[in-house]
């Protein structure tokens, strides 16, 4: 059993377990529902933190806590973890460039999402924050040129580290394509998406290393290239054999 | 590279591409997609396709979906691709395939043997290339399928494929902590892997582990803080550099798993003190990450235990955020200051003007971020300037989503800290005209059981008052156009309940009103229900109180038409409106009481009224009814049976014994009734369902809404809060007689409410057109004024310096009843003296008279300064007698502090003397004083220091040479 110190370090906590926990209540659990369903079922309809954390005041009882804390405990819960939600690249006259979904979305989801998110940053003045709220999720989102890097984060997170990743995205691109522009990314968006698999996966920045990402991509180029020139003096040969 | 065109893409992709750039219109762009489709479905099942070509076509399906069209007719194609040999095309099926299919896809069964085969190749890239897929596409269901593999992939040479094998059981982990949980051990041998890139990638896993179970992660601190300080110390290769910094999102990623491990636990934060500290040091703050850094740095030492050094690194970063121009670092500067205010309350008063200026930015994430702060910063001295400001934003904007949150926010607020019954329901009727379709209907319950029940208190004036102001305010609303509906049930129900109570507003005019309302939402049916019950309601109460019933016209019209409508409800209602007005006086007033809303109906549990009907059955032979307890032979397994009872559901399932033997249908009355199965069968089921059932019933009336409202009014905790205890303990004070009686009986509540909206007030009519000219030069007056009100200290306070220094001694935590109350007995004499600028009273209050609510004004005559100063002696007096019982309480509830600090406060602000004796210090000075809150004690800075100095002494003993309890480690990253 867990020891709290401080009240409303408690409070902090089952706010924020709160808010990354979706729960819902497996058939087994019937006793525990029933004592308890008042608070939380809304809890595990919405994800929105603010309800969660009212519900959460009225609720000091450690037990409860407890309960969250060891959400295995009896209850089928779901933890969804800080992290990425989707990352997309949108130019400056709403066009979609890139669009990668870390978390399920439907198609449709989808394209609500960016008409939503492009209609709100793209209208931003140059001067205020590149952070923006959006169904209780945080998008950072940079300019570069007349594209926007748009990356969506969990509310509570580092949106400073969200808008570096970002940024270290680019310099990778840069690095790969020789001062990368828009052009080369709407005609080679699947290298784009190679190099983003590179440095993201899952959700979570795998690679830090500028070097390493870029050693990886150039031995699957080259390996690609070598099966390519193996194609083609393939194709030679036959066309030269047929003749 | 520059690759333009590309190679291999032939000449109609890049024709699709240019002209999808060139399109003018999304209508446009949507009929060049289309015809794409129409042209690849088409292409897709012609026979024969070279290799080449499909992996253009299938470069293709992804582009179209990419621009949110639906590309699944070539899903089969880009899973037919996976299983190719060659990795160039299997590549791009896997990129393909990432990309379509969600995690729950059907297709994704046929993926899953191919990501079986690939896991196993030689060749390192094509693993990679099926491990991303892995992570993206494997579901609960098939992890068995790929585990085995994934984890022998975790001693694969190549450190890329080792690092995408732990990102992947990450990933499994996420969708189901029972399928990895037995790997932990896997995950820290990772965290000593030769490669920095996998180590950064094992944090991952781990951060979320610890975030699920800290308790079984505590030896693991020591390594992370050996880890974080190589980092930090540049031992990791020049690679893992960005912009001249050391690895920073490794730095990062640790101090998130530092925050973790140390929250709530002394022992395991005293291990991180130093580390965090050098970072503090080295972390350059002319690069963003370089802020990014610090800001995790700022979160990490808000959540571990506090440590006075580290808290002031982490306010001066916190300053330099708020004054920077960058919106992202004030911004990060709001959110860090929200972190750290409940540790040190007293660092958000060095910061009021900042804070000011985010509020008013035009940058609403900003302003948002701010509105957090200040939520979180409420306190009963603030809550009125807060709750207004956020009233008058939520107004402002028109995004729902924000809109409810902040609506909630503002909810939530004034049930914790209304200073008043007044306040808040005209705080609550602001919010329902603007945004009651996105207010929880329990908010409603709970203001209408407010005004019904009031707040405990004993004395009835108040009582009636309150429902009278009531009244006024929805009379005057209710005119206004489009109400939403939850807000309308409440006038309906309060005219109804009270609208006559007070003999102000004859019967006629209310009935009339109700009508209207009726007449004007008729498609509306809850509004009309409640309104016809109003009606009702009213008619009652005149009928009972002797008074003839002239039913208005337009009254008897909307009746006759709602006994004709459609919805039975109505019909019903209507009904029973008419059955009541017919009845005689008497009889109505025994169906329908005035002022009995509240009031429980009691419930006789033995139903006495049934004893005849019981008796008349027993005579005629029925078997009498023995209480569970005195049935023979269960007695004692009683209470074993009731569980069983309970346990199996009324239904009850199959019974696998065999049925005991039928018993005699008339037992004879003396005999006890009862074999073994037919008491365990028969007659212990209705007894508790009996007893459930009155339950229910009793509790019903009394708490209708104390169920499942997660918005729930604290009405215990409130009345604590509110005004009356006060009330009650300066009555029992013997120091003033009758003067005190009016003074203490209202002002100083009502004083706290008069001048801090009207410190609101002034600030909006001359602040903004002067703001521009002013923030230049000076800080003006109006946002001083409005800083005070927010934070209860004083925006000047060097020049109080000698006041805010002597509360601030007498305040130290010195953890004694005697202290407390010389404490506060000290700060009276002081708070006497006008105060010479700032806020003006008299102007004040005169300002202010006019949107007052009535109950004010009589009061206004007495708020000059004599009076108040006596009154403030008289509270202090009383506080200062009342100081051991405080202290009695405040072992059990935080609210009395609250209180006290209210209490005040509210003096403060009669006075206008915003200085030392803020709230704020109040309560930091109360918590002190309890001598179980270690932490307040620890946080503040007087007789700790020595412990403090003693703690970093042990820290730098244990910290200094981490390569002892890591060998591994250490030696892996020195190389």
């Amino acid at each position: 059993q867990k020891q709290y110190t401080r009240p409303n370090q408690l409070e902090e906590q089952v706010a924020f377990s709160f808010e990354r926990l979706f729960l819902f209540f497996s058939e087994q659990n019937r006793d525990l529902r029933s004592d308890y369903s008042s608070p939380w079922t809304p809890v595990a309809r919405t994800r929105n933190r603010r309800c969660l954390q009212s519900a959460s005041i009225v609720n000091h009882e450690p037990h409860i806590l407890i309960i969250l804390r060891h959400y295995d405990l009896n209850g089928v819960i779901l933890l969804v973890t800080s992290q990425i939600h989707f990352v997309c690249l949108i130019s400056r006259q709403g066009k979609v460039r890139l669009t990668k979904w870390y978390s399920t979305y439907t198609q449709k989801e989808r394209s609500k999402a960016i008409r939503e998110l492009s209609g709100v940053i793209l209208s931003r003045g140059p001067k205020l924050c590149n952070f923006v709220d959006w169904k209780g999720y945080k998008v950072v989102y940079k300019r570069y040129a007349s594209l926007y890097f748009c990356m969506c984060i969990d509310d509570e997170d580092n949106e400073l580290e969200a808008l570096e990743v970002i940024h270290h995205f680019v310099e990778i691109l840069d690095r790969y394509f020789g001062s990368v522009c828009e052009l080369d990314l709407i005609f080679n968006f699947h290298k784009a998406y190679y190099i983003l698999d590179e440095l993201l996966i899952a959700g979570e920045l795998q690679e830090s290393s500028k070097k390493t990402v870029a050693k990886l991509i150039s031995a699957q180029d080259s390996l690609v290239e070598v099966a390519k020139e193996e194609a083609s003096s393939i194709s030679n040969i036959i066309a030269q054999a047929t003749k | 590279m520059g690759s333009q065109g590309g190679i291999g893409q032939s000449k109609e992709f890049l024709d699709l591409v240019k002209s999808i750039g060139e399109a003018r219109s999304k209508a446009e762009e949507d009929r060049i997609v289309l015809g794409e489709i129409e042209t690849l479905k088409r292409r897709l099942v012609e026979p024969g396709i070279p290799k080449r070509k499909m992996k253009e076509y299938i470069i293709r399906l992804v582009y179209i979906e990419m621009l949110g069209h639906d590309a699944s007719f070539g899903y089969i194609h880009a899973v037919k691709m996976t299983h190719d040999d060659s990795l160039f095309l299997k590549r791009t099926g896997y990129l393909a395939v990432t990309l379509f299919l969600n995690e729950d896809h059907d297709l994704i069964i046929l993926i899953v043997n191919t990501i079986q085969k690939d896991l196993k190749s030689d060749n390192f890239l094509i693993v990679c290339a099926a491990l991303n897929a892995v992570c993206k596409l494997i579901n609960e269901e098939t992890i068995p399928a790929v585990l085995p593999q994934v984890v022998e992939l975790l001693g694969h040479q190549k450190e890329a494929v080792r690092k995408k094998a732990i990102m992947a059981l990450h990933r499994f982990h996420q969708k189901s902590p029972s399928s990895v949980s037995h790997l932990v051990s896997n995950f820290r041998k990772r965290l000593c892997d030769n490669d920095p890139g996998v180590m950064g990638a094992t944090l991952c896993p781990l951060l979320d582990l610890i975030n699920r179970d800290v308790s079984s992660f505590k030896d693991l601190v020591v390594s992370f803080v050996s880890i974080l300080k190589q980092v930090a110390e540049h031992r990791l290769p020049k690679t893992y550099d960005y912009h001249q910094l050391p690895a920073p999102f490794i730095q990062i990623r640790l101090l998130k798993i530092l925050a973790l491990l140390g929250s709530g636990d002394k022992q395991a934060s005293e291990q991180m003190y130093m580390v965090v500290g050098d970072i503090f040091r080295k972390c350059d703050s002319s690069s963003n990450i370089g802020n990014a850094v610090l800001y995790q740095c700022v979160c990490c030492v808000s959540s571990i235990h506090p440590n006075p050094k580290l808290l002031e690194s982490a306010a001066d970063v916190i300053a330099r955020f708020l004054k920077s121009d960058s919106h992202n670092l004030k911004y990060l500067g709001i959110d860090a200051l929200g972190r750290l205010i409940k540790l040190s309350p007293e660092i958000a008063e060095q910061h009021q003007l900042a804070v000011i200026d985010c509020l008013e930015d035009p940058d609403d994430t900003l302003k948002r971020k701010t509105f957090e702060l200040l939520h979180k910063m409420t306190k009963s001295s603030n809550v009125e300037v807060i709750v207004d400001r956020m009233i008058d934003y939520m107004i402002s904007i028109n995004d729902n989503h924000y809109k409810t949150d902040i609506v909630s926010r503002c909810v939530e607020l004034a049930e914790q800290f209304a200073p008043s019954n007044q306040w808040f329901i005209q705080t609550m009727n602001r919010v329902f005209e603007h945004a009651g379709d996105l207010v929880n209907i329990k908010v409603a319950h709970n203001l209408m059981h407010l005004i019904a029940e009031g707040f405990g208190e004993d004395d009835d004036t108040e009582y009636t008052h309150l429902r009278s102001s009531a009244v006024d305010s929805y009379l005057r609303i209710i005119g206004a156009p489009k109400l939403p509906s939850v807000f309308l049930q409440v006038i309906c129900w309060v005219l109804g309940e009270y609208g006559t109570a007070d003999g102000k507003y004859s019967a006629s005019y209310i009935t009339g009103k109700l009508c209207d309302v009726a007449e004007a939402y008729s498609n509306d049916e809850t509004v009309k229900a409640y309104a016809v019950t109003a009606l009702m309601k009213i008619y009652a109460c005149e009928m009972a109180a002797g008074r003839t019933v002239d039913i208005l016209p337009e009254c008897q019209t909307l009746i006759e038409e709602l006994s004709a409508s459609h919805s039975t409800d109505l019909q019903q209602r209507a009904y029973e409106l008419q059955a009541v007005i017919a009845l005689d006086a008497q009889t109505v007033e025994n169906i329908l009481p005035s002022d009995a809303s509240s009031k429980e109906i009691e419930i006789d549990k033995n139903l006495p009224f049934l004893n005849d009907h019981v008796e008349r059955a027993i005579e005629k032979g029925a078997q009498p009814y023995i209480p569970e307890s005195e049935r023979s032979g269960f007695s004692s397994a009683s209470y074993l049976n009731r569980q069983d009872l309970y346990e199996v559901p009324p239904s009850h399932g199959l019974r696998f014994e065999a049925y005991e033997l039928p018993k005699q249908p008339s037992v004879p009355l003396t005999t006890p009734p009862v074999s073994i199965g037919s008491s365990n069968e028969l007659i212990p089921v209705p007894e508790p369902t009996y007893n459930r059932g009155t339950q229910a019933a009793v509790s019903l009336p009394s708490s209708s809404n104390a169920g499942p409202a997660e918005v729930k009014l604290r009405l215990d905790g409130v009345q604590k809060r509110w005004g009356r205890p006060t009330y009650s303990s300066s009555s029992a004070s013997t120091s003033a007689a009758a003067s005190q009686d009016t003074v203490n009986g209202v002002t100083p509540p009502d004083g706290a409410t008069t001048v801090t909206p009207a410190i609101s007030k002034g600030r909006e009519t001359t602040y903004e057109p002067t703001r521009k000219t002013q923030q230049a030069v000076e800080i003006s007056p109006e946002k001083q004024k409005l800083a005070a009100s927010l934070f209860g200290g004083s925006s000047k306070q060097e020049r109080k310096s000698s006041l805010g220094g002597g509360h601030k001694t007498a305040a130290k935590p010195t953890g004694g009843h005697a202290v407390e109350a010389p404490a506060k007995k000290m700060a009276a004499p002081v708070q006497q003296p006008p105060p010479p600028d700032l806020l003006d009273l008299g102007e004040m209050t005169v300002a202010t008279t006019g949107p007052l609510i009535d109950p004010f004004k009589q009061l206004e005559g007495l708020l000059d300064s004599v009076e108040l100063a006596s009154s403030t002696k008289n509270h202090v007096d009383v506080s200062a007698a009342k100081g051991p019982d405080a202290m009695a309480f405040y072992g059990d509830s935080a609210t009395t502090v609250e209180q006290g600090g209210h209490h005040f406060s509210s003096i403060d602000d009669v006075d206008n003397l915003m200085s030392g004796l803020s709230s704020a210090t109040t309560d930091a000075s109360s918590g002190g004083g309890i001598p179980t809150s270690q932490l307040t004690t620890q946080n503040s800075k007087g007789p700790n220091l020595k412990d403090a100095l003693q703690k970093d002494a042990l820290v730098r003993q244990m910290g200094v040479n981490p390569s002892s309890q890591n060998p591994n480690l250490f030696k892996d990253l020195l190389g």
